[in-house]
């Protein structure tokens, strides 16, 4: 039935390329957008070509901003003793959204996996050893608790280790608001081990 | 747990086969080749989400039909779960009580089974591998957090051969995944050891029941220096130019061999084929009795042509276990008078074609 509207078709097809979006919900968007005045459709297609006009990677901590160097970058109240490692752009976010860190950050655009042949030499590492010069006294790995972000967290710990800095890795914590019986035994086994005095 | 009610439509050979089994021993009878193997599979597919047999999808599927439907209705102390798969070719869906569920770990371990089939034997005298998965079937039931954990040595363990595969790799590119790796392997012994500590004295327990034997059966897990990671990792460490020559890891969970022992000898070489059917048998009734000690109740028991497994002496004992300790249990024969139990605690169903039919009259004239 869409086949004999390619328009239509083309913007559902394009649409259903992006994560968690099956054909069902590209349809209904495409409607959606249909049904609204062409100055909404002239909006959403300016935000999207804006994107890939204006963002880039900042060329000190790599993640992704309008401005090189990024805010963070050179906000002079953070503290530059303290870099956070993570894997993407949208885990400094998550931290940032925090509010826990005043530290600056490096972000390695990726984690180790030789399984899709990604290596050392594809990750930002040299990177982040230059920086490691500048005064930096701890750095807090802050990748994701899967095999490739342990993995990668080893070998950051190893190279930054080499430098003489102190080397941290976030903790394994159990969610606030939830109850002890419902949380798998790994997760309580390590909130067990990294108990604190009261 | 019990299954009150299945319903398999367009699965093997089954058109439309409705069953309400009975709370204690359901004994399937009928030639081979009439579907009473298919049963036990289409349970266990519903448990296990694969087959105990080599399966492609499209093989469990009907001929003539597009598509197949498992469905049953169980209790767990008294609670009714309904739990549902179809099947397409190329395709698998999965309910829980109505409720469509995408992640594969939310339908595993909602209906638990215990299987014995008669080519299990077989792995007494065959690869490690074969006795490694018996032993990790046996802990996936009774230890919740051990699936992930196993998935997560696997995931490991697949980039690391990936990295020693690739060849020119450096020592300290391999570190992180070694180190990685032998966290992860460590974990899986201590819990595959913490496992058989519980389950000895149940095995031995029931040996000594089903085979009226005086021999002591034990169940071992040797591994070089200890289960701590440190004995891991320097394992690896000894191994790693033969690694890279060889393009993968040689140490670890995935390579240690389950020691089945009689009288401390190894039983491949100095059991009959009498004790290593008994061996067996009793590795999978320990396994039900740890499960009720644990978890508070039983799982579901298949036996798979148990009759040709069992000479008449073992077999009795057997069935007099089954009779003092068991739930409810599937059980297939071609011998319709299989086991010497009492009717009032036997249902007996014909099998022939994919259809089954009870069987109360042939009961009440034998
Ligand atoms: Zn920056």
């Amino acid at each position: 039935m869409l086949d004999s509207i390619p328009s239509f078709a083309r913007l559902v097809a394009e649409l259903a390329k992006f994560p968690g979006v099956g054909k069902k919900t590209a349809t209904r968007l495409a409607f959606s957008l249909l049904s609204r005045p062409e100055s909404d459709a002239e909006a959403l297609a300016g935000a999207i070509l804006e994107l890939h006009r204006k963002i880039g990677f900042c060329s000190i901590c790599y993640h992704m901003t309008e401005n090189d160097p990024c805010p963070i970058c050179t906000d002079p109240t953070r503290d530059e003793r303290l870099l956070c490692v993570v894997e993407q752009p949208q885990d400094l976010l998550a931290i940032e959204r925090s509010r826990s860190f005043r530290g600056r950050y490096h972000v390695l655009q990726g984690v180790l996996s030789p399984l899709d042949g990604i290596g050392p030499d594809d990750l930002r590492f040299d990177e982040l050893l230059a920086r490691l010069d500048g005064g930096v006294e701890e750095v807090l790995v802050a990748t994701n608790f899967t095999v490739e972000g342990d993995a990668t967290a080893l070998y950051v710990a190893d190279l930054v280790r080499a430098k003489g800095v102190r080397v941290t890795r976030l903790a394994h914590g159990i969610p606030t608001g939830s109850d002890l019986e419902f949380i798998d035994d790994t997760t309580v086994h390590r909130a067990v081990e990294n108990r604190r005095e009261l | 747990m019990r299954i009150e009610h299945l319903v398999f439509r367009g699965f093997r050979n089954f058109e439309d086969l409705d069953l309400s089994p009975a709370p204690g021993i359901n004994l399937v009878w009928g030639d081979n080749g009439q579907g009473k193997t298919n049963l036990l599979e289409g349970i266990y597919l519903l448990a296990q989400l694969k087959s105990f047999r080599p399966a492609r999808q499209e093989h469990l599927i009907a001929r003539g039909a597009g598509a197949a439907s498992l469905a049953v209705r169980i209790r767990v102390s008294d609670v009714q779960h309904r739990l549902e798969m179809n099947l397409t070719p190329g395709e698998r869906r999965l309910r829980a009580d109505g409720q469509q569920l995408t992640a594969t770990a939310e339908f595993l371990g909602r209906l638990r089974v215990i299987l014995f089939a008669p080519e299990e034997t077989t792995v007494v005298r065959g690869a490690p591998s074969g006795r490694r998965a018996m032993l990790d079937r046996g802990i996936f039931l009774a230890d919740s957090g051990y699936l992930r954990r196993a998935r997560e040595y696997r995931r490991c363990l697949l980039q690391r051969n990936s990295l020693l595969r690739s060849g020119q790799v450096s020592a300290k590119v391999l570190e992180p995944w070694t180190v990685r790796l032998a966290e992860s392997g460590a974990e899986l012994r201590r819990r595959r050891n913490h496992y058989l500590e519980r389950l000895r004295p149940l095995l031995q327990q029931c040996y000594l029941e089903i085979s009226g034997g005086r021999e002591r059966v034990d169940i071992r897990l040797p591994t070089r220096g200890g289960d701590d990671v440190e004995a891991l990792l320097n394992e690896l460490h000894r191994q790693r130019d033969r690694e890279f020559s060889l393009g993968q890891t040689l140490a670890g969970p995935h390579r240690d061999d389950v020691a089945f022992q009689l009288d401390g000898r190894p039983l491949r070489q100095y059991g009959s084929q009498g004790q290593q059917r008994s061996f067996v048998l009793a590795f999978k009734c320990a396994q039900l009795l740890d499960f009720q000690q644990t978890k508070g109740f039983l799982p579901v028991l298949l036996l798979d042509d148990i009759n040709s497994e069992l000479d008449g002496h073992r077999r009795e004992a057997f069935f007099a276990f089954l009779l003092a300790n068991s739930g409810q249990v599937f059980l297939t024969s071609t011998d319709a008078d299989t086991c010497r139990i009492e009717d009032r605690q036997l249902t007996r169903y014909y099998m022939h074609a994919g259809s089954l039919a009870a069987d109360h009259d042939r009961g009440k004239n034998s």
